[in-house]
């Protein structure tokens, strides 16, 4: 399901993570719960839990419901894994159904639900710590169980990586910064809890990515490829290089939607390709260089900006997340430097936002730059007014339609009541039930009008008591409120 | 096999990329590493070790895993990024322009300050420091910028390797690369030594290769 769907559209997205992954809600066996034990797991504990669990995990549905069922996406599209045809994500599953691997089945099974249903916070080090040592020991028992046992070495690596992969995608969730902080705030309001307290390293990842996508849809419109001091490009190559670009921006927005550090690390790698494909097109394959690469590739960041409506990709929590539980094993060199160029890309961008924005770019008229750049700026204000009107104005119709619904519930049982006393009634004549089409209609206006006499009602006295605030501050705060006029007032107090 | 990280230094218009470029293409054909592009190329190279046993000398790879960074002024403040870990470094400058050294010299210094440099420290980043375009002094002295004697007596006080070379025309290059691989094969040859002594060795090994850390402050935004 996650390739189609943008994380970031709405808050249901976080909730079928949630109910995908609660895999474990049938059993109530597991006594090691995360939180009272340390960061770092112990062989033991694994034990404790196999132990509880024997009892539990017998059932082969139950296997099943570890098998996670959308991860199987091809990800390679420029960057193929020669190992795919031979051992994919699918095959490793199948080995880990393999009744003989089924402690290490378990193993994993009470690893993810623990994580799962832990309600304490972790920073990105303890979650590297506790992914690399249950890594650590399941490698261990690879050696101990079979089919993983008699694996040669280059399958054994592959099973590695799927594991990891399993891992990430189940996790995800609670690993990945944006979706991490949803799953914060959920908890803090089921809790009703002030006092929890969300990781620094992941706030500050999802605060500068906010900031970074910011500066991309601010700046990516005004820069130019003379501003990065890349060669001079004439209008023809623009247009090439617009071609290049929008498969570069697939690659991006297709690194948000996978799951796993390795497949966000493919989308990564493609679309460092993709400029250098560029390149080559157009320069020949003349000792090409981070000269010319560096450039172009915070550019081609920039220009993700074209696109003025698509959601925050969140690069920086991708890059970080890669960083964080792509195993080291499997993050040679080549993969390290453009997973670093791409940071530093990042980095570049969001320091644009800086007083020093005129040393790192190169602008002959600073004047008319920033005019440009305000005019951007008040585009997108303005862009996002309208954006924000119409989601209100959907919200209202909403609303009206759900009280118009309760209203039409209540006035039908209550109908029905009456039919009912009617029905045996003194005279034991047989009433006609009331409602015909045109009352309904007509009762629906009704209601219509009384909840917006008493909304204007409402309205007219909040405006009396509160005659500093905007009439449109007054709406928002009494709609949020549900139209709860006590509430209104507390929420208004405290904006004085 | 063991793996060195280098970083590649200098100004865009020295020709840093085609000292790389050239090493890289004519020393054997295998170029199989690098899959993305130029910006990052790994090459292997051969050395003999006779030290142990005479009679019998030994064989040993080196492979350099060579990150470029990007030369232009504007992009100065992400090469921490990239040397961060290095084993080695190569610092170029063109020796037909006279500004070129002073700027080499601010790199030297500042590796020197942001990375182990001391000679006896057994993590130390090995420094080369590269004049490059001989060539075009060649029939032409007064093109020459940078004397030969300047930059040498610089890179022995400072404790760099130190070549003149040529790109174009493919003189010296060989020998940086040898150089480097010697120092640095004898360096992890010490640590090795050193450990099998049992001392305590805390620090990053060789071939343990750049592993970013999520908490440096050199490192992106965090």
């Amino acid at each position: 399901m996650s390739f189609q769907e943008h994380f970031d559209s709405d808050n249901e997205y976080a909730d079928d993570n949630i109910n995908e992954f609660d895999i474990g809600k049938n059993d109530d066996m597991h006594n090691g719960d995360i939180e009272s034990t340390e960061v770092a797991q112990t062989e033991d504990e694994y034990k404790l839990t196999e132990f509880n669990e024997k009892e539990k995990l017998t059932e082969a549905e139950e296997k099943q419901e570890i098998i996670v069922n959308d991860v199987d996406i091809s990800t390679s599209q420029n960057f193929s894994n020669a190992d795919k045809d031979t051992f994919d994500f699918k095959s490793f599953l199948d080995y880990l159904k393999d009744p003989r691997a089924e402690p290490i089945l378990k193993y994993t099974r009470s690893f993810i639900s623990q994580i799962l249903r832990s309600e304490r916070f972790y920073n990105l080090k303890e979650q590297q710590k506790l992914l690399d040592d249950f890594e650590k020991f399941i490698h261990k028992k690879f050696s101990v169980y079979e089919p993983f046992k008699s694996m040669e070495d280059e399958k054994l690596a592959n099973a590695k990586d799927c594991m990891e992969k399993l891992l990430t995608n189940k996790l995800y969730v609670k690993l990945f910064s944006p979706l991490y902080y949803k799953s914060f705030k959920r908890v803090c309001a089921v809790k009703e809890m002030d006092n929890l307290m969300f990781p620094d390293d992941h706030a500050t990842i999802i605060s500068n990515d906010k900031l970074i996508w910011n500066n991309i849809m601010e700046y990516g419109a005004v820069i130019s490829l003379e501003n990065l001091e890349t060669e001079e490009t004439s209008e023809e190559n623009i247009a090439l290089l617009n071609k290049f670009l929008k498969v570069f921006n697939r690659e991006l927005f297709k690194m948000g939607k996978f799951r796993s550090p390795r497949d966000k690390l493919v989308c990564l790698l493609n679309s460092c390709k993709i400029i250098f494909s560029f390149l080559k097109k157009r320069r020949g394959d003349t000792s090409l260089s981070a000269d010319d690469f560096m450039p172009l590739l915070i550019y081609s960041i920039l220009k993700i900006s074209n696109n003025v409506d698509t959601e925050n990709y969140w690069l920086l929590s991708s890059m970080t997340y890669i960083e964080t539980f792509r195993q080291s094993e499997f993050l040679r060199g080549e993969e390290s430097y453009y997973l670093m160029s791409f940071q530093g890309a990042l980095q570049f961008i969001l320091e644009l936002g800086q007083d020093s924005l005129f040393s790192k770019i190169k602008v002959d008229d600073e004047i008319k730059f920033k005019n440009k750049l305000d005019e951007r700026k008040g585009f997108l204000v303005a862009k996002k007014i309208e954006k924000e009107e119409l989601t209100k104005e959907e919200l209202y119709k909403k609303k009206m339609e759900h009280e118009k619904n309760i209203q039409e519930q209540k006035n039908t049982e209550e109908e029905g009541l009456l039919s009912s006393l009617l029905s045996v009634n003194w005279f034991g004549s047989k009433q006609e039930p009331k409602s015909s089409p045109s009352n309904k209609t007509q009762e629906q206006i009704e209601i219509k009008k009384q909840i917006l006499d008493k909304e204007k009602e409402d309205m007219e006295s909040l405006k009396e008591m509160f005659p500093q605030f905007d009439d449109s501050i007054l709406k928002d705060v009494y709609y949020t409120k549900n139209k709860n006029v006590p509430l209104t007032i507390e929420s208004l107090l405290e904006l004085i | 096999m063991i793996q060195f990280k280098l970083v590649l230094l200098g100004d865009s218009s020295v020709g840093k990329s085609s000292i790389v470029t050239r090493f890289v293409k004519d020393q054997f054909d295998e170029n199989k590493e690098s899959t993305i592009g130029a910006a990052f190329l790994s090459q292997t190279i051969k050395l003999i070790d006779n030290q142990d046993n005479p009679d019998s000398p030994e064989e040993v790879s080196i492979k350099f895993e060579i990150w470029d960074t990007a030369g232009q002024e504007r992009y100065k403040a992400l090469a921490p990024m990239y040397y961060r870990n290095s084993n080695a470094a190569i610092i170029v400058y063109d020796i037909t322009d006279d500004k070129s050294l002073s700027k080499a010299i601010k790199w030297v210094n500042e590796l020197k300050e942001r990375l182990p440099t001391d000679l006896d420290d057994p993590n130390r980043c090995i420094i080369s420091l590269v004049g490059n375009k001989l060539d075009l002094v060649d029939d032409q002295e007064s093109n020459r910028k940078i004397s030969t004697q300047e930059a040498r007596d610089f890179s022995i006080d400072n404790g760099l390797l130190f070549h003149e070379v040529s790109a174009k025309n493919n003189i010296g290059i060989k020998e940086i690369f040898q150089e480097l691989g010697e120092a640095l094969y004898n360096q992890h040859k010490e640590k090795q030594k050193s450990k099998s002594l049992g001392k305590t060795d805390n620090s990053k090994g060789n071939i343990e290769l750049n592993r970013p850390s999520t908490n440096d402050s050199t490192s992106c935004c965090n």
